[in-house]
């Protein structure tokens, strides 16, 4: 189906965010996950764009949101550890 | 006995009190502490040091909460059973020393208080997305430091949360144990959040003519 197919309006927008939300972040089952997207998604332009947008987002925070230790940091707690015995 | 000394002694008392009314105790040996310690609670000091980082948005507040979620973590290994999520168990550690000891410590008066919006939070409607022209190409043209800032941004309480879910891949329940919160607020805090960082993204867009 293209973009220009799709409803322009969601019928049922809260339990949508809902399900969208679980679908994103892995909580949703995986019949859950593949029927929302098949009947629903693919067929609702609001769900569609939040869905890939929200997709989108937290891909990015996971690539470009992480950091590393300083070095010196590791050694040094295991330095305290080592006191602690 | 001065009143910090005090105060840090009903913390700690606080602190040893949480620990041991999750689990029953263990009697590790040495050997085993090891290597508890280091095949199980060291292998997450990166994302602990971000997680510390991000809460405080001060490298040495992050090292120093680190240092200490760590020597907590050994102190009280007994109570962490082999074999369950370590690294959800370092992570409630540092949230908790984050409230207990650095906040109240530094004093953040522009910060807001978890206890004076938990109502706010404990709301489990979900509102609406916000009405966005944010498109999914603007964001991909976006380099780190805009998501990093955009994040940083937001209250620590909600940035929590994207991090916990977003970076960490944690599970709602396992956010519900971190956070000490029922898995709804976990939920509508989530969504709110990521609502607000839409909204400091489409003003990155703007301000770089992408919409």
């Amino acid at each position: 189906m293209e973009p220009s197919d799709k409803k322009s309006n969601c019928d049922n927008q809260q339990n949508c965010i809902e399900m969208l939300q679980s679908i994103i972040d892995g909580e949703a089952s995986p019949e859950q996950r593949h029927d929302f997207l098949t009947n629903h998604v693919e067929k609702c332009m609001p769900c569609f764009k939040t869905y890939h947008l929200e997709m989108a987002i937290k891909d990015l925070v996971k690539a470009k949101c992480s950091g590393q230790c300083p070095d010196g940091l590791v050694d040094e707690i295991k330095a305290r550890i080592a006191t602690l015995r | 006995m001065c009143q910090i000394q005090i105060f840090d002694l009903r913390l700690f008392v606080i602190f040893a009190l949480h620990m041991s009314e999750e689990t029953p105790k263990n009697d590790y040996s040495e050997t085993e502490r090891d290597s508890i310690f280091h095949n199980e609670f060291m292998p997450h000091a990166n994302s602990m040091y971000n997680f510390g980082y991000r809460l405080t948005l001060d490298e040495d507040g992050a090292k120093d909460l680190v240092q200490d979620t760590y020597l907590k973590a050994y102190r009280f290994i007994n109570s962490f059973q082999q074999g369950t999520n370590a690294k959800a168990w370092l992570f409630r550690i540092l949230k908790n020393s984050f409230i207990n000891d650095y906040r109240k410590r530094s004093k953040e008066p522009n910060k807001v208080d978890y206890q004076d919006v938990e109502s706010y939070y404990n709301s489990d409607d979900v509102d609406m997305p916000i009405t966005t022209d944010l498109r999914v190409e603007s964001i991909q043209d976006m380099i780190g430091d805009e998501i990093s800032n955009a994040l940083n941004a937001l209250d620590v309480d909600f940035r929590t949360v994207i991090i916990l879910c977003d970076l960490e891949g944690f599970k709602y329940d396992e956010m519900a144990k971190i956070l000490d919160i029922p898995i709804g607020t976990v939920r509508s805090r989530l969504h709110r959040a990521r609502n607000l960082l839409k909204e400091k993204l489409s003003e990155y867009a703007k301000k770089m003519g992408y919409n």
